[in-house]
């Protein structure tokens, strides 16, 4: 019975591992074929170069700015991650304590955003009127408030089970409410901190549906957008379009190696409340 | 201690203040130019009632782009659930490696939409794609296909992405899950002789409910707002096969029939939360 159970999670062992090839093989595909030749790279195939051409990266350098579409990604992803952040903790801190009417019914306001998608084009209307269409500070705006739902709906279930009576002996200690919540609160936050950061630099970070619609200059796009239009100039040079896949993927593969604990737990935070 | 002092209501306000800007405003906006002839031809709005909508829900090709992304929506929702299921069910105890197998499972979800839908552009392709590679290496040469190409494969192979995209974040959410529920549970059920089906029915998926519940709703909203993915790999193509709603969003405002644009995202709007909604009242049901 035993080694009848041992076998069989052997087997599953195996026929897992073998399913992980179907996640790998695409990515190998991407990398090996961003150092063959353009000849080489046009059939895509899962084959080593024949010649190790890495000199496709300094070309692909050279053709167009990938680090300025790289720093322009960064600068959109990081600053969403630190105004949905310090907005979203604060907002969720006030929402989950004082628990009014008002306060709940403005909690479930901000829940419909977690469910229904942005209308584009009215959004891209407003960005217009404000005068920030085809600027980086629309995207971050943009997204700060696309992702507040679900920044809010993590920190307001996490808030709950931090103890009121911390912020009471904080206040009888002459905290004010920003030292209260900056100096007490906020450090008790880092879990949830860590897993709404990087769920929202994710999301600001991978997105091309916005920038395909508000971003024309192309030294203000970012690493989405940039791929695609590279990807429009480029279609017979794979091993160019594969260049620039590789450095958009390695950032986030970076981002996961070290990070993927948090960011499994923020993914099933959600589903844990139901 | 006085809430108003410790708690200021100023907290609220920065995202307060972006949500109502970026979000309200143009889901209110969306409501009011939906029904006007707002395009790019001319600098004059006039209101047109219920037009589109009208036309969204009479006309056949738009009724075919509806109809495909429900088709998707529900399709892939299937797929991902079914399959996460099967691996974290697989994935949830024993050897050893299964965290390794965890984390590489999930990578996909990490990675842009856009950039997944060019590799599997790649991958699809008629001519050397590693799919008909692959067909013709273990002699199957005659299923070599032009995946995205055929009016009868193209949704299917659209499907397939979006299934191998975020199968990893069903499974983690299930594993979650699976991890919530006592080991004495399925002891007993093994003292009483169950199968690994009965308890699988019987004891775990009862259990799973709100897992459950929380991946419909997550695949059901990410399928009907799907654009990346489709956009890349087909743009709706071939013959209107795989067009949704929100690819027909974008080639209407690009058309500068912004009108029947925010009417069409308004549908979508509508679709989403009845769906949200009702797959909550439905699943709350069943945990009672």
């Amino acid at each position: 019975m035993i080694k009848r159970k041992k076998i069989l999670t052997v087997i599953k062992a195996v026929i897992l591992w073998a399913l992980s090839i179907l996640i790998f093989v695409p990515i190998i595909i991407v990398v090996l074929n961003s150092f063959k030749t353009q000849g080489e790279a046009v059939s895509m195939r899962f084959t080593l170069p024949t010649e190790w051409v890495f000199s496709n990266y300094t070309h692909v350098m050279d053709q167009v700015d990938v680090l300025g579409a790289f720093k322009n990604s960064a600068i959109i992803a990081v600053s969403t991650v630190i105004i949905a952040t310090v907005g979203g903790s604060l907002c969720s801190f006030v929402l989950a304590r004082r628990r009014s009417k008002l306060h709940r019914f403005m909690y479930i306001f901000f829940l419909v955003g977690l469910v229904a998608p942005l209308n584009m084009v009215p959004a891209v209307l407003v960005l217009q009127k404000l005068g920030m269409m085809d600027q980086l500070i629309g995207l971050i705006l943009l997204y700060s408030a696309l992702v507040t739902p679900l920044t809010i709906f993590l920190y307001y279930g996490f808030i709950g089970t931090v103890p009121r009576e911390i912020d009471e002996a904080a206040i009888i200690d002459g905290c004010g409410c920003m030292t209260l919540f900056w100096k007490v609160v906020f450090p008790l936050l880092k879990p949830v901190t860590v897993t709404v950061a990087i769920l929202n630099f994710m999301n600001a970070w991978n997105d091309f549906i916005t920038p395909f619609y508000v971003m024309n200059t192309s030294s203000k796009m970012p690493m989405t957008t940039m791929v695609y239009s590279f990807f429009g100039q480029y279609q017979r040079s794979w091993n160019y379009v594969c260049v620039i896949m590789v450095m958009i993927i390695v950032p986030i593969a970076v981002v996961y190696a070290f990070g993927q604990k948090y960011i499994i737990a923020g993914m099933t935070a959600g589903a844990v409340k139901g | 201690m006085n809430h108003k002092k410790v708690y200021p209501s100023y907290f609220i306000l920065i995202p307060f203040v972006l949500y109502l800007v970026f979000f309200i405003v143009p889901s209110a906006m969306g409501l009011a130019l939906s029904v006007t002839d707002w395009n790019s031809a001319s600098d004059q709005i006039h209101f047109v009632g219920l037009e589109h909508f009208q036309a969204i829900f009479t006309n056949k090709r738009n009724l075919l782009v509806i109809a495909n992304t429900l088709i998707f929506a529900v399709v892939t929702t299937i797929g991902k659930n079914a399959i996460g299921l099967g691996m974290a069910l697989a994935l949830n105890k024993g050897f050893k490696s299964r965290n390794l197998l965890r984390t590489i499972f999930f990578f996909p979800v990490m990675l842009s939409p856009l950039i997944l839908g060019l590799v599997f552009k790649s991958i699809f392709n008629p001519e050397f794609g590693v799919i008909n590679d692959f067909l013709q290496l273990i002699g199957l040469g005659t299923l070599k296909h032009d995946w995205l190409g055929d009016t009868s494969t193209a949704l299917g192979a659209v499907i397939f992405v979006e299934v191998w995209r975020l199968v990893g974040q069903n499974m983690v959410i299930y594993i979650a899950g699976l991890q919530a529920i006592s080991d004495d549970y399925l002891e007993a059920a093994s003292i009483d002789g169950a199968t690994s089906l009965q308890k699988l029915r019987y004891v775990i998926i009862p259990q799973l409910i709100p897992s459950i519940t929380i991946n419909l709703i997550l695949n059901l909203i990410a399928g009907l707002k799907v654009f990346d993915v489709v956009f890349m790999l087909t743009n709706g193509g071939p013959a209107r096969k795989t067009e949704m709603l929100n690819t027909l969003v974008f080639k209407e405002y690009s058309s500068g029939r912004y009108g029947f644009s925010t009417a069409l995202g308004l549908v979508m709007f509508v679709f989403t939360c009845i769906v949200a909604f009702s797959v909550l009242k439905a699943m709350a049901k069943e945990e009672d």
